[in-house]
């Protein structure tokens, strides 16, 4: 359970979340969205420790957010930087060493699922094989939260499509709660339980989507469209 | 302690090119104290000088495997810092391993310079030449965790400021706070009751410098000034020591507190 | 893959439809077990979630059941498949005529012109 209670958050002047409050329940696979600049990564920067807000609280599972709930949550950035030395091997080890959670079985599962060869060196790796390893370490640990920020972004149509069925095949929706950012809404359409839509730091709406297919007869992609308009 | 370990193992291949530049670096200096020594038919002096610079460099080599090593995890926060482990074991495991590669290259070197010193200058004494090197290792290694808590220290304000402004203004506010930190510090070092709670356990030259003939030195009087001049207070060594790990807290606070992603 | 779906109208629903025609062609049998909920999800590209939606739906028409710790199985009561064959024909029927008599066709029109249509149709199989 992620609880944001009327989060602000300022860089310098600048605001990129202005009173933000947003409850999202565990067992479900939720889409943050909105255009560039309007809050997303910040929002799971902030839910990972890795930001602190300027005003109000941020929890998960009832605990006070701070850089140490890297405990109980699995980030995964944007940013495609990575320790180069390492082979694909030794990154799920070094996680693994990190993170007690961790699943090295399951790592090697979603591994050859993702069609990776352990032995190659990062600095070899495709970038789609790098989005696709981010995911392995991301997905393995047992975690009751999960934060993807646009993972995938710059990645070609099969990689996104190997994403989306890898976070089908192994995240347990008993459990954790994955909260995912991303402009590739038609590749998330038929994997989201919900959407929040985010738009100059302010959240604008928060749906079941099955329930906009029923009640608006809406796709996400509609909706978007109405609530940006 | 296992997590700490696997982290340690990493920072050791993340660092490692940071000690072979040094490494390079040094056997150049050396090399080239050598050669220019061989070639103007002095070796022993200049290889000395080259010598005594390598050994003030290596003061620098701390902070500066710290600069490598923390440039490359500047880039990649977001990897770093996603961890539940402490800023203390982060950094701690960074300073261990720059430390191990830092008492390596030193290894060699006193061992080097030991056989070096014992051949040529033959008017000191094996006791004198350990206690020399000895001093200079002390005093190495001391002034080297000394500005490597300060680097640390100081990086954790520029990383602070460099998230809300661009590196180069981060820097000039940075050094200026530097300046001032320097002042005040300086300031407070010179204060009377500062100078009485630091100043014990003096080492004299003639400590360190046994059986020697300072009788070599024409005026009597101005080797017995010498002789028991004080080089430095054991006193200042603990001060400084304490001074660091203030400051090395004082950085995990601010990288705990004030870094974002 | 992602297209398999119209994005406007509940998945769960598009997926139980899809499944009953599975039955009724007899693409899974009576008795059968159906996969996971996981491993339908994987097939479609759907969240898990979802599926478990339509399994519960599925459920709830008595076309499926499930067994407790074993797994969802296709009814073995013909009856009730023959009532979904019925019901999925009337759907069809009466989308296909709704269209037909907004466009003015009369009933005639209709039974020459299915008639026909199966004739050609047959003709073309034979």
């Amino acid at each position: 359970m992620i609880t944001l209670t009327n989060v602000s958050k300022r860089y310098g002047t600048k605001k990129a979340l202005d009173h933000v409050n947003l409850e999202l329940t565990p067992g479900k696979l939720i889409g943050l969205v909105g255009e560039n600049g309007s809050g997303k990564s910040t929002t799971l920067k902030l839910i990972a420790g890795l930001n602190h807000p300027t005003n109000g609280e941020v929890r998960v599972n009832g605990e006070k957010v701070t850089r140490k709930i890297a405990d109980s949550v699995s980030y995964l950035s944007e940013l495609d930087e990575y320790y180069r030395f390492f082979t694909v091997k030794r990154s799920i080890e070094f996680q693994s060493s990190q993170f007690k959670d961790f699943d090295k079985e399951k790592a090697y599962e979603i591994l050859k699922f993702m069609k990776l060869d352990p032995n190659d060196k990062l600095k070899h790796l495709s970038k789609g094989n790098r989005g696709r390893l981010k995911i392995v370490l991301s997905l393995a640990r047992n975690v009751p939260v999960i934060l993807m920020d646009e993972p995938f972004s710059g990645l070609d149509p099969m990689v996104r499509n190997s994403i989306v069925k890898g976070l089908i095949s192994f995240i347990d929706l008993e459990k954790q709660l994955v909260l995912i950012t991303t402009h590739e809404i038609r590749e998330v359409e038929n994997i989201l339980d919900e959407v929040v839509a985010i738009k100059a730091g302010s959240i604008i709406g928060h749906h079941n989507v099955e329930e906009l297919r029923e009640q608006k007869q809406m796709g996400i992609v509609d909706w978007m469209t109405e609530v940006y308009e | 302690m296992n997590a700490w370990l696997s982290l340690t193992k990493k920072e050791f291949q993340l660092g490692l090119p940071a000690f072979l530049i040094a490494l390079i670096l040094y056997l150049g200096i050396l090399s080239g104290g050598y050669f220019t020594g061989n070639y103007a038919g002095y070796t022993e002096g200049l290889l000395s000088v080259a010598l005594g610079f390598v050994v003030i460099l290596h003061i620098f080599f701390l902070p500066f495997y710290l600069y490598y090593s923390l440039s490359a995890e500047r880039k990649r926060l977001h990897l770093w810092l996603h961890t539940p482990m402490s800023i203390a074991g982060l950094l701690s495991s960074k300073v261990v391993t720059g430390i191990t590669f830092m008492v390596f290259t030193f290894a060699v070197f006193i061992i080097g310079s030991t056989q070096f010193f014992l051949h040529t200058f033959d008017f000191f004494n094996q006791e004198t030449i350990f206690n020399l090197l000895g001093s200079i290792t002390v005093f190495v290694f001391t002034l080297g965790f000394f500005i490597a808590a300060l680097f640390l220290f100081f990086w954790s304000i520029f990383l602070t400021f460099s998230q809300r402004m661009n590196d180069f203004i981060s820097f000039i506010l940075t050094f200026i706070l530097f300046l001032f930190i320097s002042w005040i510090y300086g300031s407070l070092m010179d204060l009377s009751f500062m100078q009485t709670l630091t100043n014990w356990g003096s080492i004299q030259v003639n400590d360190i410098i046994v059986g020697f003939e300072f009788g070599y030195v024409e005026n009597a009087f101005e080797a017995q000034a010498m002789s028991e001049s004080s080089i430095f207070y054991i006193g200042h060594f603990v001060r400084d020591i304490v001074v660091a790990v203030i400051m090395f807290i004082a950085a995990c606070w601010i990288i705990e507190k004030k870094v974002e992603v | 893959m992602a297209d398999i779906f119209h994005s406007s109208q509940p998945i769960y629903q598009q997926l139980a439809e899809r499944m009953k025609k599975q039955i009724i062609r007899g693409e899974l049998a009576p008795g059968d077990k159906l996969p996971s909920v996981r491993e339908t999800g994987i097939e479609v590209s759907v969240n898990p979630n979802t599926v478990q939606r339509t399994y519960r739906e599925l459920e709830s028409m008595h076309i499926v059941e499930s067994r407790r710790g074993q797994g969802t199985f296709v009814t073995e009561d013909e009856g009730v498949l023959e009532s979904i064959r019925e019901e999925m024909k009337t759907e069809l029927m009466t989308t296909f005529f709704q269209g037909m008599h907004e466009m003015g066709y009369t009933n005639e029109e209709i039974e020459r012109g299915l008639i026909d249509f199966l004739n050609e149709k047959g003709e073309q199989k034979g």
